[in-house]
């Protein structure tokens, strides 16, 4: 068997580290109609750009014989030298001997607004600055092209979010929630029915027949709704996330809404999850995003009145629809309530804490909440 | 961006000099901070000299640091080779000198001894117009009509000169390139076909590079770009993509290479060429100027189209990626806007619009509109997406400019200071107005015309727009117009549009409009009539409306006595003019009236300015046109 080969405590490297590397390697650059830069170093060295260059220091400019009488001179250039190769970039020198560094993207300086600004224009142009996002920008720069070539697709969404804001997001197709006649699935097998009683369990009556339909798609009274050219329709979609819609929605549509297609949003207020909670301020700092609709993400066993205790009293809303919803991988229970009016903001003297509490959550239960706010 | 400002002078932390002076000041102040010449008088001759050279050095190496810095980056790049080496790297291909078309409907009278009944125009038969040769772009039949004449509608004439290169492949060279001799050549004429050998009549078409995935490994597939002397080169992948030539076989690029914008306008064409036999006659009539010529892509433009480009990468999702596209596919476009239906109205979901205007036309026929969505769109777009290409729709602006002049301050008569306004004004739509989101800001026009000379000292101007129609005589016309702004009172007495004069059952009209009691929304057009006693006499009250809230303008249907253009003036609400969507935005130079006064106040014609004469803001009846 091969011996894996192991190291350990092995440093991070970052933007310093690697421009220290990059340094060594090209110390002996020659700058300045041939003169050196490094006016007493004799170091050589293959610089990869530039290829290898010979470092003649301020003595060696004067022949042997000279050097003696004239070390004023020669003393007088090695300042000169020094001045220009000064490392805080003051020397013309240090500019020409980082040069490369300012085409490479893991050695830009990212409080450098400037240099940020020109890379951006550059090969994230939409982007205005880098101000916008909420990662690094040079892991931004690196991998936008894939955020490019995403366009179009759920997975380009979620890659927005991920990139710009770090967060979860999820596609909701109206479409597929839309009555199309005769879209039921009929199986054609011969097959018995047994009918039990609700509360005993008893059977009932039991019944042969031939076929049935295995899904409710297509059934009138199931929960799908009629084509309206507008959210139910074919070329509309609804971005769910925790960001609030005026953050992204306009460079969205610049960025990646494909033309032709309507997009809505829907915030999600807040998730509890088994592990913890989000905070507070990234939960519910939205609540004057004008919205008439909650729709309450539910997976665990809560007391459904006492969840409508809560939202009534909170938001003097109307009474549920249930219905199935996915948001990631998860599923839900959803529960949809609307407001007689425009929900302005949240109830300043319940806390999230007091919501908990007062509606008995579970410990361990899973909440999402989230907002339909207007189409965009 | 254009990037005058010195990247290297900005960088965070940088305090580099480029100014002599300044350098040898802190090359002296440096020197005297070190311990070695603390007591030195560095302005002494020899030092002083000493100083200069190193200063001049540093100066020097500053200027070139400065530039090399600068062309590092697309954004702030100024040689052009550098711009369209940058953006090589962005998969953006530079956009050629884009060769003008012209559509003419030509008719040939042949001789009696002609007795074919059908006659077919080669393509590429030579035409000239306006000192430059044109070429028929496809082969065109038809059939001798009843006056024994051959009518051929439409024919496609492209501006430049054919030529073709011919290169030996030679596999001894490691990445053979075959450059095209000529820069201005149009390279969406090239033609690229491979023999074996210098005496084979048989070619294979090589076609230019697309997709990768329209590729099989025997796919004849070349590719193209630019090199650093801005001439464009074809080259082969040696059989890595596709199929390449072989060792000897002869390339021949066949091309055309144009004048560009210069052969825009031109409108006269005639042809040496004999269709039928000797003795016939011709008759060419251009349907419509010269459209669609352009000159090679600048390195400004570059910079701008090649991000977005690379945002697009190749696909039409966007409505950015649509315009990007289509800037760099068609070299006609002077300018293009592109809106997905959700932001039409009325909304149409599963659609693009796109407004495209060419150069130096203001429509694209219709060959090049199926041509952008079926060859560069369809293969790009999502699929379930219908893109439609609609023309740009124009509204004119009418100006009424008074401004006062202090005649102490020029050597300018008054006449000669309105032509100097005059200029200025369409100066001023050249620059901003005429293409897509090309806003007529009412504030930086004024500043324009104060500008334009010394002695002016203030303008007022008042602000129309014009909408203009072409009625035909032999069928009923109807017009919906779109208003790219509010009308200026919805609740006028009197009218806030009025049309020009034509002519209607041998007698002048035009039309008004006047309150509908009835809608708020809405006023009613009223066609009116000029008596013989020169009295205005109303017609017919209900010949169209005015959709306040949508903006529109609707005339029913009529039918002029002879084919007639019809300028409809409208009232604005708001002097600033924003055009959205389709709409384009431009100045009438024959609806520019011009008033220079001179001023009270500075001429001092009246001490103690006792007295002045302000221009009225608004006149007090609408009576435009």
């Amino acid at each position: 068997m091969t011996p894996l080969e192991e190291q350990y405590l092995l440093k991070p490297t970052n933007r310093e580290t690697l421009k220290t590397r990059q340094s060594l390697i090209s110390v002996g650059r020659v700058v300045g109609g041939g003169i050196a830069t490094q006016g007493t170093s004799t170091t050589s060295a293959l610089n990869p750009l530039l290829g290898s260059k010979d470092v003649i220091s301020a003595n060696e400019m004067f022949p042997h014989n000279l050097r003696d009488e004239v070390q004023t001179l020669v003393e007088f250039l090695r300042q000169y030298y020094i001045s220009e190769n000064a490392s805080d970039l003051s020397g013309i020198s240090a500019i020409f001997n980082t040069l490369y560094e300012k085409r490479d993207v893991d050695l830009i300086d990212v409080e450098d607004l400037r240099v940020m600004e020109i890379w951006f224009r550059e090969f994230a142009k939409t982007f205005s600055s880098s101000k916008e996002l909420k990662i690094d920008p040079r892991t931004f720069l690196k991998h936008v092209r894939k955020l490019y070539q995403e366009k179009g697709s759920q997975n380009g969404i979620r890659s927005f979010f991920r990139l710009l804001y770090n967060a979860d997001t999820d596609v909701y197709l109206p479409w597929e929630d839309v009555l199309i006649a005769s879209d039921g699935k009929w199986d054609d097998t011969n097959r018995g029915r047994i009918a039990l009683d609700e509360y005993s369990s008893e059977l009932k009556g039991f019944t042969l027949g031939k076929g049935e339909f295995t899904t409710n798609d297509g059934f009138l009274s199931d929960r799908i709704y009629l084509q309206d050219s507008y959210y139910y329709q074919q070329y509309s979609y609804d971005i769910r996330s925790q960001i609030p819609e005026q953050d992204w929605m306009s460079l969205f549509k610049i960025l990646l809404h494909p033309a032709g297609f309507i997009v809505f949003s829907t915030l999600i207020l807040a998730i509890f999850s088994n592990t913890g909670r989000m905070p507070r301020s990234q939960a519910f700092g939205f609540i004057e995003s004008l919205a008439r609709r909650i729709i309450l993400l539910i997976k665990s066993d809560i007391s459904m009145k006492k969840i409508q205790e809560v939202f009534v009293y909170m938001f003097q809303l109307s009474p549920v629809i249930f219905n199935r919803d996915y948001f990631g991988e998860d599923t839900f229970l959803r529960y949809t309530f609307y407001s007689g009016t425009t929900i302005e903001a949240y109830p300043s003297e319940m806390s999230i804490e007091q919501l908990q509490h007062s509606t008995t959550f579970n410990v361990g239960s899973t909440i999402t909440q989230s907002y339909l706010g207007s189409p965009a | 961006m254009s990037t005058s400002q010195s990247l290297v002078t900005t960088l965070k932390g940088t305090n580099v000099e480029l100014d002599f002076h300044k350098i040898k000041k802190n090359l002296k102040d440096f020197l005297s901070a070190q311990d070695q010449f603390v007591d030195y008088n560095f302005e002494a001759s020899g030092i002083s000299i000493l100083l200069d050279v190193l200063a001049y050095n540093t100066q020097m190496n500053a200027m070139t640091a400065h530039l090399a810095l600068n062309e590092l980056f697309l954004d702030s790049a100024q040689a052009r080779p550098n711009v369209v080496s940058l953006a090589k790297q962005l998969g953006y291909l530079t956009r050629s000198v884009g060769s003008a078309t012209a559509t003419i409907n030509l008719t040939v009278v042949p001789p009696f001894s002609y007795t074919s009944t059908s006659l077919t125009i080669p393509a590429d038969i030579m035409f000239s117009g306006g000192g430059l040769s044109w070429y028929t772009a496809s082969t065109y039949t038809t059939t001798k009509n009843g006056n024994g004449n051959f009518y051929f509608s439409n024919v496609i004439l492209r501006e430049g000169r054919r030529k073709v290169v011919r290169y030996y492949y030679d596999v001894r060279r490691s990445y053979p390139k075959f450059e095209i001799p000529d820069r201005d050549v149009d390279t969406s004429t090239i033609k690229v076909r491979v023999k074996e050998t210098e005496k084979s009549t048989i070619y294979t078409t090589y076609r230019p590079f697309t997709y990768f995935s329209a590729i099989d490994d025997t796919t004849p597939v070349y590719f193209m770009e630019e090199n650093a002397l801005g001439l464009y080169e074809v080259y082969f992948t040696g059989g890595d993509i596709g199929i390449s030539p072989s060792e000897g076989n002869i390339i021949e690029i066949e091309y055309i290479y144009s004048n560009g914008a210069a052969a825009n306008g031109i409108s006269v064409f005639k042809t040496d060429y004999i269709f039928t036999k000797a003795g016939e006659s011709q008759i060419v009539r251009a349907t419509a100027s010269a459209t669609g010529g352009r000159d090679k892509e600048s390195a400004d433009s570059i910079r701008f189209n090649a991000p977005y480009y690379f945002e697009a990468q190749n696909r039409c999702v966007s409505f950015n990626d649509y315009a990007a596209v289509i800037r760099r596919e068609i070299p006609q476009v002077e300018s293009i806007n592109v809106w997905g239906g959700e932001s039409n109205v009325p909304a149409e979901f599963g659609r693009v619009y796109i407004a495209i205007k060419p150069a130096g036309g203001l429509v694209i026929d219709n060959a090049l509109k199926q041509y952008i969505i079926n060859s560069v769109l369809r293969p790009k777009a999502v699929a379930t997406i219908s893109p439609r290409i609609i023309d740009a729709e124009y509204t004119y602006i009418g100006l009424d400019i008074e401004s006062r002049y202090n005649p102490a301050n020029t050597t300018n008569s008054s006449q000669a200071i309105a032509d100097i306004i005059k200029n200025a004004t369409i100066a001023f739509s050249n620059k901003y107005l005429n293409v897509f989101e090309g806003p007529f800001r009412y504030s930086k026009f004024l500043a324009a015309i104060d500008n334009s000379e010394v002695s002016i000292e203030n303008t007022i101007a008042r602000v129309y727009l014009i909408k203009k129609i072409f009625a035909y005589a032999n069928q009923e016309n109807e017009f919906f117009l779109t208003v790219p702004t509010e009308f200026y009172d919805f609740d006028a007495d009197d009218a806030i549009i009025r049309s020009s004069i034509f002519r209607l059952n041998n007698i002048s009209h035009y039309l008004i409009d006047q309150k509908d009691e009835t809608d708020p929304n809405r006023r009613q057009l009223v066609l009116m009539f000029i008596s013989t006693e020169g009295d205005q006499v109303v017609q017919d009250v209900d010949v169209g409306y005015i959709d306040l809230i949508g903006k529109i303008v609707y005339i029913y249907g009529f039918r002029p006595d002879t084919d007639t253009t019809i300028s409809i003036y409208v009232n604005p609400k708001s002097y600033d003019i924003v055009p959205i969507r389709n709409q384009i935005i431009s100045v009438d130079p024959n609806e520019v009236t011009v008033s220079v006064l001179s001023d009270y106040i500075e001429t001092n014609i009246y001490p103690g300015t006792v007295r002045a004469n302000a221009t009225p803001r608004n006149i007090t009846k609408f009576e435009r046109g």
